[in-house]
């Protein structure tokens, strides 16, 4: 029993002995939550450095409830309540709402540490908010680049210089989304370098709403014009010519007086570029010049492309005749058809007037004594004979200013599109007028005696006129000043009645004795975008010029003629521009003015 | 007597047996491929176009069975010995070898610019393939399934 006794103690002693040895509970000195999720697909992102900490959960919309079994981290010895409810990870179902408070204790010190739940709504959307090309990245550009809108294929442009370079580029995305570019994770707001010689591939993902948006960016050349020369012709000896473009085809027709062979007189042909070579509309020589030779020819169309040509006619005394293309030139009522023979010094507005299909000429006739002297007149083709009415009323008699040649008329110019007609004219004295001219040739008053600031007296009797973008009216002209003149675009503001100068004055001019300028020039404006170009005589040296952004004067490169004469302009509705002038060797020259191809990496 | 009551039981159970369900066999191959826009393997380039930029793409076909995490694929590059790379073509760095298809992303692309070749030389081999060699997904097939693997090596060839 003894010994039994002894046995039990030692036994006893022992397991004191081992239960001694048993670790002790030292405290971790932290207190501290590690990981927290409501469920496996929302988890918390932890701010232990915010004050008060927080823990951020971003819920989809597409989850109602709002109560959740919550996992979580903590360190050791540390217990968790929820807004007072005692919580184990994994187990315990608790509300859960933004403000809710988490709250850790450490079961071996006095330790707590508390986190403010913030509950965000998640937007549900995986989307590309924002894409730039930021100056401040990228030396080679001057401001910003981005695109017009974010969309699944995005383009931008940047100057050639920085084209197919390495770029910086800036990406932001929605709530929660997730950016990768061309592979990359780049966190929202930040940047990345890319090869904008390949496109820049994009994808965004919403993680929490399991979607992905996929975006490529494409970075082009900010196109620039270029002139191209296209060919040059002659026919004998070209004397003068006119330019239009026929609607149907787009293409450049060329009205000129020519002689040909052994010819003694100037006759009238009509050629167009058909996109490869000059080629001849009609039979050459379409006028009757046995006599004497025909001058100022200008070609027209009908909306359907049909050519008529007009040209003041030797055989009848220098009165206009008019032809149309039906298999070849065949007479418009009758030749000659003005009462008075007409002024020759300027080429007038002839046009079919796209209300009503009728050719129409404005005139001055140059019989003195006669009503028409000196004096706008109009003539219309009603479809059988051809009626002529001097234009009284909405424009200055000849003699009814300080002299007796104020108010002569010198020229109009034609511009119009589909539905409507108009044209600009200068007079002595009286300036520049703009007017509708309405179905029956009559006129409605847009600009009445528009004299520029600093003009003495009068104008120069040069001018062009063109419609640009939108139906909008573009007159260029010469500002007389005291010691000469310069050129100047103007805009037609058809609401204040009047001119506005547009652009920076262009070249200075000389102003000759009976009211013209010396220098030749030609003007339009591309319809597609606005671009104001001219070509002009500089000083013996052709010169091709544009309004660059700033709206200065920046000249095209080329080998142009150094000296030549008699510029035209015009740009088709696409916005292909074309540029004729006639060398001193009298040969028509053609050239191209057009954005260069586009080059976009795709 | 005993005997034909056995031999009933018998061919009671054989027959139940035979009765099994039938299970449905799915085809579930992952495939991954490499092809043009129209489902080409082949791709001519004139050797006198000058920044001419290409784009042929991987395809991956898995179902979600397989498609639960990220799928790698790496591809190889074999240049002709009539083409030097970065003078005559380039690979967009950001699409080279591996892949890496997201959940849910089935096609990536891969772009190759083209230079205009200064001395092309038609009796070289001017090609330059793009070989499918391994994904990271164990069974998947390269090319389309079926006899010869179309479908996984992608030809460029200059002309």
């Amino acid at each position: 029993m003894k010994k039994t006794f002894k046995i039990l103690a030692c036994a006893f002693a022992a397991v004191a002995v081992l239960a001694s040895c048993e670790p002790k509970v030292v405290p971790d000195a932290k207190c501290e939550l590690t990981a927290f999720a409501l469920s496996s697909g929302i988890v918390g992102r932890i701010d232990a450095t915010s004050a008060p900490k927080t823990i951020i959960v971003v819920v989809p919309t597409s989850v109602t409830s709002n109560t959740f079994t919550p996992t979580f981290t903590a360190t050791e010895f540390d217990t968790v309540t929820i807004d007072g409810t005692p919580v184990t990870s994994g187990e315990t179902s608790v509300r859960i709402s933004n403000g809710s408070k988490v709250v850790v204790t450490d079961a071996v010190s006095a330790m707590t540490t508390e986190y403010l739940i913030i509950v965000q709504a998640n937007d549900e959307v995986a989307e590309l908010t924002a894409v730039s090309f930021k100056a401040a990245d990228n030396s080679l550009l001057d401001e910003d680049v981005t695109p017009d809108a974010i969309a699944s294929e995005m383009v931008v442009r940047v100057p050639g210089e920085a084209f197919r370079q390495e770029l910086t580029v800036t990406v932001e995305a929605g709530m929660n989304d997730e950016i990768k570019v061309n592979n990359t994770v780049v966190e929202s707001g930040s940047s990345i370098k890319v090869d904008t010689s390949f496109p820049i591939d994009i994808t965004v993902t919403d993680a929490i709403a399991g979607t992905t948006a996929s975006y490529v960016l494409k970075v082009g050349k900010i196109l620039e014009y270029t002139v191209a020369f296209l060919g040059a012709f002659t026919e004998g000896t070209i004397n003068d010519f006119t330019m239009a473009l026929n609607p149907a085809d787009d293409m450049p027709y060329f009205a000129y007086t020519r002689k040909v062979g052994e010819e003694s007189n100037n006759n009238v042909s009509v050629k167009k570029w058909n996109g490869s070579s000059f080629v001849l509309v009609g039979s050459t020589g379409l006028a009757d010049a046995s006599a004497r030779s025909a001058s100022k020819p200008m070609v027209a169309f009908a909306k359907d492309g049909t050519p008529y040509v007009k040209y003041l006619a030797g055989d009848v005394a220098s009165k206009p005749t008019v032809k149309k293309l039906d298999g070849d030139w065949q007479l418009v009522g009758t030749a000659g058809f003005t009462p008075q023979n007409n002024n020759s010094t300027y080429y007038s507005a002839f046009f079919i007037h796209p209300s009503n299909g009728r050719p129409t000429l404005f005139w001055a006739g140059n019989s003195r004594n006669t009503t028409s002297y000196r004096t706008m007149a109009v003539s219309m083709f009603d479809g059988s004979e051809w009626a002529s009415n001097v234009v009284t009323g909405t424009v200055p008699a000849y003699g009814s200013g300080s002299t007796a040649s104020s108010g002569n008329y010198y020229k109009s110019v034609y511009a119009g599109n589909d539905s409507k007609a108009f044209i600009a004219s200068s007079f002595n004295e009286f300036g520049y007028y703009v007017h509708e001219v309405n179905a029956d040739g009559t006129l409605t008053t847009i600009v009445d005696s528009f004299i520029p600031d600093g003009a003495p007296h009068g104008l120069p009797a040069n001018l062009q006129f063109k419609m640009g973008p939108n139906g909008s009216l573009y007159l260029m002209g010469a500002v007389r000043t005291t010691d000469g003149g310069y050129m100047q675009v103007f805009t037609v503001d058809q609401d204040a009645k009047t001119l506005k100068a547009y652009g920076a004055a262009s070249r200075s001019i000389t102003i000759s004795a009976n009211g013209g300028i010396s220098e030749d020039f030609g003007f339009a404006v591309n319809p597609v975008d606005g671009l104001v170009v001219t070509a002009f005589d500089d000083s013996e040296n052709t010169s091709f010029a544009y309004l660059d952004d700033n709206l200065q004067w920046a000249y095209f490169t080329g080998n142009f003629a150094d000296a030549a004469s008699e510029y035209y302009v015009e740009f088709d509705k696409n916005g292909i521009g074309y540029i004729a002038y006639l060398t001193e060797a009298k040969e028509l020259t053609l050239y191209k003015v057009a954005l260069e191809e586009d080059i976009l990496p795709e | 007597m005993k005997n034909r009551y056995i031999l009933t039981i018998v061919a009671a159970i054989a027959l139940l047996c035979s009765c099994e369900k039938h299970t449905e066999v799915y085809f579930d191959t992952p495939f991954v491929r490499i092809e043009d826009a129209n489902g080409k393997a082949t791709m001519d380039i004139d050797h006198t176009l000058d920044n001419m930029l290409t784009e042929i793409r991987v395809v991956v076909s898995a179902s979600n069975n397989y498609f639960t995490e990220p799928i790698t694929v790496e591809y190889e590059v074999i240049v002709g010995d009539g083409l030097k790379e970065g003078e005559d073509f380039r690979i967009q760095a950001s699409h080279r070898s591996p892949l890496t298809f997201s959940p849910g992303t089935y096609a990536l692309p891969i772009r190759v610019i083209w230079y205009k070749a200064t001395d092309f030389d038609p009796a070289k081999d001017n090609t330059l393939r793009l070989r499918l060699t391994g994904t990271s997904v164990p069974g998947m097939q390269l090319g389309v399934p079926g006899p010869g693997g179309k479908r996984s090596e992608f030809i460029f060839k200059q002309l």
